[in-house]
């Protein structure tokens, strides 16, 4: 309880909510107790993640954005916690409650619950050999349904097979000059920010690229590490040795120190697989200057 | 090689920078060996710079420089300092004359009469791609974490659980994990703090190799 007190105390602290005076001591207890200090940076650390998962009464949330936040440290930290967040909720699965159920002692309490026992047993009976009949039933159906499927499926990879051919033979002989439009009259479905410095050696490490059916286009942020500025980029597209889509005369946009190149690619130019995106500068009247690779696996839906 | 980035740190700000021989006296009060002196002055500046911070100092370095400068000022003076502790107790009354000076030149508002800030809009681009490569980046410097170290992290992130058999089982999984790390449960949150700052380093160093550096 003393230990709850505390912690409500520091709370109440973080959020401003207690005295000057009773500010001063706290504040006089952690300047000189390294053992209080890490108490407070715990109970803070607590308070951001309760903030992230959506714990905080309506008041404390309002104290928290308007009192708590107007330091920068503390919104890095509630970034930091919210990404954390996202990153679990797809690590771990949901607990699963443990139930433990002890049926003997009910067993040998009566007649009745003998007597309703053995009724339910043949209601059970009656009702697993009707299931019996109805999942052969449901079986012959299911394989009437899984060959149509087999052969639609072929019809449909024959279909695609035609269509990857046609785009790659495409992609080969295209070069976009010129600066890069969004595809006209398609707008990506899908977008994907790639960090340098991944290759198709380390292929578990590559970045996952999901492309969902009925998308047309796929959208890449290149990041750029470098600090070498260019008029132009190139980037090429390679699904094994040979380039199958490139584009010249790209711009890098700004934000703040942030800088990136956007393409956008026509879904049909890949298939499931690895892909490594060149990126190279164009200096201007110089040889292009290679910046860097972007390794990524994709997945078609 | 501290004293000159103290002073070339104080002079871009036109704070008053200590005289280089105050200086000198300091780091030798702290340590002969010069090297070591400068270790030991970052720790004293960064634990300083921590506290001025929890405090919810914007000025949380300048606070901390003020603090060294009147304890290498008193060292000149020929006060007898003991230990490292007198920064620290320097440094409260730094705070107090801080949080007045605050209070006459803006009063506090009423928390009541403030509203929450609006959030971005949706279309602030470049949030939405640091948060991007921010989540990116957790999740890579996250997989790298041992599987123990990650599930200690997601003991402690959940909080304390909504329901009763929420707080029930994660009371119980703080307790074994305690138990198998052979520490009291007090130990294993100090742990678990480290663990998250770590990770938020990671996670910083990653962003800053993309290009982007936290706002």
């Amino acid at each position: 309880m003393k230990e709850k007190d505390e912690t409500d105390r520091i709370t109440r602290y973080l959020l401003g909510q207690v005295s000057d005076q009773e500010r001063t001591k706290i504040e006089e207890k952690y300047f000189s107790d390294p053992g209080v200090l890490d108490q407070v940076l715990i109970v803070e650390d607590d308070l951001i993640d309760a903030y992230a998962r959506g714990d905080l009464t309506q008041r404390e949330r309002q104290l928290f954005e308007s009192h708590f936040m107007v330091s920068q440290a503390r919104r890095e930290k509630a970034q930091m916690a919210k990404a954390l967040m996202k990153c679990l909720s797809e690590e771990l699965p949901p607990a699963e409650p443990k139930v433990s159920a002890s049926w003997r002692p009910v067993l040998a309490k009566s007649f009745a619950v003998r007597f309703a026992l053995a009724t339910g047993l043949i209601v059970l009976a009656i009702a697993t050999s009707w299931l019996f009949i109805q999942t052969r039933q449901l079986r012959n159906e299911l394989g009437d349904a899984q060959r149509e499927r087999v052969r639609l499926e072929q019809e449909l990879a024959d279909e695609r097979a035609k269509s990857e051919q046609l785009a790659q033979e495409l992609g080969r002989h295209k070069t976009i000059s010129g600066p890069v439009e969004p595809v006209r009259g398609i707008e990506p479905k899908v977008a994907f920010v790639l960090l340098p410095g991944l290759t198709r050696d380390r292929g578990e490490q590559l970045r996952k690229v999901v492309i969902p059916v009925g998308s047309r286009a796929v959208s890449f942020q290149l990041a750029i590490e470098s600090s070498a500025d260019y008029g132009q980029y190139r980037a090429e597209l390679r699904g094994g040795e040979n380039v199958i889509w490139s584009a010249t005369r790209l711009k890098a946009r700004r934000s703040g120190v942030a800088k990136a190149v956007f393409i956008t690619i026509p879904t049909t130019v890949f298939t499931s697989g690895q892909y490594l995106l060149s990126l190279a500068g164009l200096p201007a009247g110089g040889a292009t200057e290679f910046i860097h690779d972007y390794g990524f696996r994709v997945v078609k839906e | 090689m501290p004293a000159q980035r103290h002073a070339a740190w104080r002079s871009q700000r036109g704070l008053s920078v200590m005289n280089d021989d105050d200086f000198k006296k300091l780091l030798l009060w702290l340590d002969p060996d010069p090297e070591r002196a400068g270790q030991k002055y970052e720790q004293i500046r960064n634990r300083l710079v921590g506290l001025f911070r929890t405090a919810e100092c914007h000025t949380a370095e300048d606070l901390a420089d003020e603090t060294i400068d009147r304890v290498a000022r008193k060292l000149s003076q020929g006060a007898e300092v003991y230990t490292d502790n007198y920064f620290f107790g320097v440094a409260k009354h730094v705070l107090q004359e801080h949080r007045r000076m605050v209070a006459l030149e803006a009063p506090l508002p009423n928390p009541d009469e403030i509203t929450a800030p609006r959030q971005q809009p949706d279309n602030d681009e470049l949030e939405h791609q640091m948060e991007a490569v921010r989540f990116e980046c957790m999740r890579q410097c996250f997989q790298k974490l041992p599987v123990k170290e990650r599930e200690l992290i997601a003991a402690y992130v959940e909080g304390e659980g909504r329901t009763k058999a929420d707080k029930e089982r994660i009371a119980k999984l703080r307790e074994r994990l305690a138990g198998e790390a052979g520490v009291p449960l007090a130990t294993l949150r100090v742990q678990v703090y480290r663990l998250r700052r770590e990770l938020d380093s990671c996670v910083a160093r990653c962003m800053r190799k993309g290009g982007y550096h936290a706002k």
